[in-house]
């Protein structure tokens, strides 16, 4: 999946993120899911990176669907037959709580098509088919460093909430909400101190390796279009005209 | 300006009359600098914390003043380009900068792309890149490496991918801020022999700053010592520094004054609280990071712990604090296993000083950083005012109670996280490397405090780079190789009569004098002469 050029890589993630949005009809998001999903197997990421990328979801879809359910107008409540308790009627509708649900699967598109993009091929490879996309070099590269420095903050985050556990903070682990919020400074100030420290000195690093220089940027990594781009782009183009298709027709 | 003697080739890197200062300060950082640096010459910056070195460094390629901005008079000179007229990265082809940090200088997704970079802005062939990147990697040992992810890296490897990837631009002019001190000895050592076989093989001129004076006798043809950003000294290793001290002197008796005596209440808890680890182990992912250890620290004892970097130790220090559960064994603090212990409790048990103060700075005054701890565990105002005054007596701290932490320097930055955890006045204290971002004054400070807490009957263990600073104030020594201990005992013995254990873990580090032996490169194929002069 190395060799696909990264364009590729960059249009069928456009074209996954449209389709969330175009598709109204709960089979054919579902069908966008599936053609996610095995996207998702196809550039070698496995299920245990797809539960932990959706775990902390939950609590969101919980909360979506229960607001739409509450909120969004429609007059069929929804009815549960319960064995002891005899019949139940929440204070959800049923178009509500559907609503909620295609929200959340579209969301569920959207979360396993982004990572597609950056595995099993080096963010250089992507910045550069950003940037033969017409994406400023600068503006390309801001983006994906960000992307790498996630671990580097992951690990901060770890390493300071330690150190102020070990000061006697139990704030973040059995506090109170308030609690919580009062101990936040002790949690983020040190985080957004560190990271500006490195970012002040990675920006050293950077124009010392002749960042920003007037010349026209040159890549080691030519982007060769081949017969496997074509082919990978063609079929995400006939999947999306024939899952927007038949959206429209059903 | 006197002219230069006519035998002298034409210097690589001239100082005439360079003052800076940095934006928003009062202070000149560099005051006054005149000073030549020939082609080849290996040319070592010393100094105090806030001398100057740093500066001098990032002047040498225009980060001063193009990146930092502030005010500069005078002008630098490299191969005859004034800085002030040559954006950085235009110099960049003329001076490479490593830095101490090796995080913060490696942001590429693969080794490849890291040692690409540069070559890459520049705006050169690819053809011509990839064979210079080829070339760097093998010059720095990282053959092999290409497709390796930078953060998955060693210390020390990182460091040398820095070097390989301002190689790959071929300069001529090689500068390092403090690029040893995060290594290990060893690889202190190996980076500096690396650099040396460089500086030979392609006639760099190579300018290093740094608080290592072994370092410097062993490497530097010359030496610039500056204090308060004036040149104090610029000549040979031998004239600028005092006749070497011996290698290790053990059991040095406290300077008159300098050690703080300590009025700590008697807490019949502190007073017999030692750590007890039984073979332990712990494991991340894939790796066994300590060993089946076993060991017993008891209170009023001062003991260093030395190993490589990735032996272990700061594992070890996360065990005993219940950060880390083990997966076999256990720690027992004041007699309790550590994982049964309430918050308040293991407080004031162990106290942790990280190695990195910002990772726990985050108060608007010294004061209130100091008293965080006090005020979690619940004391009553009084009491915490005590201890936070008593604190910040101890580490020096008190006129600054009301400055804001993070407008310190690093050193005393590193004092007030230090007070920070005095102030909880735990049993055990841990200091995972005391000294780092200390000068010699400042990690001398750092040990008398340490030595003070063990008189007044705490359990004081340290990790340090540094043995032989170490050997004159812990009166134990415990050495750790891969995860496991291997050699517990009276420093004296361990020094005496334990040294190819000390050298098998790589924490004696001997720094030789360049040889004609280091101009053998790692590969025959290297870089022609005209690439890197011209």
């Amino acid at each position: 999946m190395d060799r696909l050029d990264p364009r590729v890589r960059v249009a069928v993630v456009i074209l996954m993120s449209i389709l969330c949005f175009l598709l109204r009809h709960p089979a054919t998001i579902v069908a966008a899911l599936v053609v996610a999903l095995v996207l998702w197997r196809a550039v070698g990421l496995g299920w245990e990176e797809l539960v932990a990328g959706i775990r902390p979801l939950r609590v969101v879809f919980v909360l979506v669907i229960a607001a739409q359910g509450f909120f969004f107008p429609g007059d069929t409540p929804v009815r549960l037959d319960l064995p002891l308790l005899g019949a139940l009627t929440l204070p959800l509708t049923v178009q509500g709580v559907s609503f909620g649900l295609m929200l959340c699967l579209r969301v569920l598109v959207l979360a396993t098509t982004v990572p597609i993009l950056t595995s099993q091929t080096s963010i250089d490879r992507i910045v550069l088919a950003l940037t033969r996309l017409g994406l400023p070099y600068r503006a390309a590269y801001t983006v994906t460093t960000a992307l790498n420095q996630i671990p580097v903050l992951r690990s901060d985050i770890a390493t300071i909430s330690a150190a102020q556990r070990l000061r006697g903070s139990t704030a973040f682990d059995r506090g109170r909400f308030l609690q919580k919020l009062r101990a936040y400074p002790a949690l983020v100030v040190p985080l957004v101190m560190t990271s500006m420290r490195r970012a002040t000195l990675m920006g050293v690093a950077m124009q010392s390796r002749a960042f920003g220089s007037g010349a026209a940027r040159t890549s080691i990594h030519a982007l060769s279009f081949r017969r496997l781009d074509a082919m990978v782009l063609a079929a995400s183009l006939v999947l999306f005209g024939v899952l927007v298709t038949v959206d429209r027709v059903i | 300006m006197q002219a230069l003697p006519e035998h002298l080739p034409p210097p690589a890197v001239e100082f005439h009359r360079l003052s800076y200062r940095y934006p928003g300060s009062s202070r000149w950082a560099l005051h006054d600098l005149s000073l030549r640096i020939l082609p080849g010459e290996f040319v070592a910056v010393i100094g105090p914390n806030g001398a100057g070195k740093s500066s001098l460094c990032k002047s040498l390629n225009g980060i001063i003043p193009h990146f930092e901005g502030g005010a500069l008079k005078g002008s630098v000179r490299v191969h005859n380009r004034d800085t002030r007229q040559h954006e950085v990265a235009d110099l960049a082809r003329h001076v490479g900068l490593v830095l101490e940090d090796p995080d913060a200088q490696l942001f590429a997704g693969t080794v490849l792309d890291e040692a690409a970079f540069g070559g890459e802005n520049l705006g050169m062939e690819p053809q011509m890149i990839r064979s210079s990147v080829a070339r760097a990697l093998r010059a720095v040992g990282l053959r092999g490496f290409d497709e390796r992810v930078p953060s998955t890296l060693s210390g020390g490897q990182k460091q040398r991918l820095a070097i390989a990837s301002l190689l790959a631009m071929t300069p001529s002019v090689l500068v390092f801020d403090e690029a040893t001190s995060q290594l290990d000895a060893e690889g202190a050592q190996h980076l500096m022999e690396l650099v040396c076989r460089l500086k030979l093989r392609y006639k760099l001129t190579v300018v290093v700053a740094t608080h290592d004076m072994a370092l410097v006798r062993a490497y530097a043809d010359r030496v610039i010592a500056l204090e308060a950003g004036r040149l104090v000294a610029f000549d040979t290793p031998e004239r600028v520094l005092s006749a070497p001290a011996p290698r290790f002197s053990l059991h040095r008796a406290p300077g008159e004054g300098t050690r703080p005596t300590l009025d700590i209440a008697a807490d019949p808890l502190i007073d017999r609280c030692g750590v007890d680890i039984r073979s332990v182990r712990c494991e991340y992912p894939g790796t066994v990071a300590v060993d089946d250890v076993s060991a017993t620290f008891s209170p009023g004892e001062f003991a260093g712990i030395v190993g490589r970097n990735g032996s272990g130790k700061t594992t070890l220090f996360k065990a005993i604090v219940g950060l880390l559960r083990p997966v076999a064994g256990e720690v027992r603090l004041a007699g309790r296993p550590v994982q049964s212990l309430d918050s308040t409790d293991l407080v004031r048990r162990a106290g942790y000083v990280q190695q990195n103060p910002d990772h726990q700075l985050f108060a608007d005054t010294v004061w209130k950083e100091v008293a965080f701890g006090p005020v979690n565990l619940g004391l009553d105002r009084d009491e915490v005012e005590d201890r936070v005054r008593r604190s910040l007596d101890t580490v020096g701290l008190r006129d600054q109670a009301n400055e804001h932490p993070l407008a310190l320097g690093r050193s005393d930055r590193s004092l007030v996280a230090l007070a920070s955890v005095l102030a909880l006045e735990s049993g055990v204290i841990l200091l995972d490397e005391p000294t780092r971002g200390h000068d010699m004054a400042g990690s001398r400070r750092v040990m008398e405090i340490a030595c003070s807490l063990r008189d007044a009957g705490r359990t004081i263990i340290a990790i340090g780079h540094d043995l032989g600073l170490l050997c004159e104030y812990a009166s134990r020594l415990v050495v750790m190789d891969s995860g496991r201990i291997v050699a517990d005992g009276p420093t004296g013995e361990i020094i005496e009569s334990r040294t190819e254990v000390l050298e098998a873990a790589g924490v004696l580090a001997t720094h030789r004098a360049p040889s004609e032996r280091m101009a053998v490169p790692f590969s025959d194929d290297m870089y022609d002469e005209e690439q890197i002069c011209g």
